[in-house]
């Protein structure tokens, strides 16, 4: 498995990313996957770091709005909330392992 | 850890609508002196654009907290509400949940900001924990819960 660009993102303070990226991490490790490399910015940030970077997956704690991509979206707000985390652990070991 | 006084646990508290809770708790804060004028501009707007109500089962919550440059002091403000209100979601502002409790975290630094966030996941993520909170008779039942 190769190692993947994520960027992790939420409104602005960094903190809910935090949270994020902690769960991210642990998931790779737990596939067998590399660690990714986080980019951890505001929503209003992602659209920069898309045009600049090789993103592999995009996990905002939120919604994000107004971004078109081909890049791949996984929620994280159950990260937040418990709910339905299974659900989204399972989708992004999916992406870290393609 | 982050502790919540009892000073700071509103039970009952009455309102209609979001803005109305958030109106209640910078008014309990701005009493105590622990925000500056601004905070309550600050807290609505970012509410607007990055709500924090959150699904969580029987018992929704929502998590209201704004930028360190407003605050005095770091601490956690939990209010049960006399009656649930309509709370904007933060998985998508365009659509609202019924929260009947409100835990506010105001902070001075930054730093501690993910502290509180864990703290207050702990009891947001546990349905009965929640419940407690909002069946609570005094203020004291709810300080247990949080300490």
């Amino acid at each position: 498995m190769e190692r993947k660009t994520v960027i992790v993102c939420c409104a602005s303070s960094m903190i809910t990313s935090t949270v994020a990226v902690e769960k991210i991490k642990e998931v790779a490790k737990a596939i067998g996957a590399p660690e990714p490399n986080f980019i951890q910015c505001k929503f209003s940030e992602v659209l920069g770091n898309l045009a600049t970077n090789r993103v592999d997956l995009i996990v905002p704690t939120g919604k994000l709005k107004g971004i078109e991509t081909d890049v791949p979206i996984v929620k994280g707000t159950a990260f937040i909330t418990g709910v339905g985390e299974q659900a989204v652990l399972d989708k992004i070991a999916e992406e870290l392992k393609k | 850890m982050f502790s919540v006084s009892p000073e700071d646990v509103l039970l009952g508290l009455k309102a209609t609508s979001q803005e109305e809770v958030v109106h209640l708790l910078c008014e309990h804060l701005a009493a105590q002196k622990d925000i500056v004028p601004g905070y309550e501009e600050s807290l609505l707007e970012r509410e607007e654009n990055y709500p924090t109500g959150l699904v969580l089962g029987e018992v929704c919550a929502a998590i209201p907290h704004t930028d360190p440059q407003y605050a005095r002091t770091t601490k956690l403000v939990v209010a049960a509400l006399a009656n649930p209100v309509a709370w904007k979601n933060m998985e998508d502002p365009d659509e609202q949940v019924e929260v009947s409790v409100v835990v506010l975290s105001l902070f001075d630094k930054p730093e501690k900001q993910l502290e509180a966030l864990q703290k207050i996941m702990g009891i947001i993520q546990d349905q009965s924990a929640l419940k407690k909170v909002l069946n609570a008779s005094n203020v004291d039942e709810v300080v247990r819960i949080f300490n």
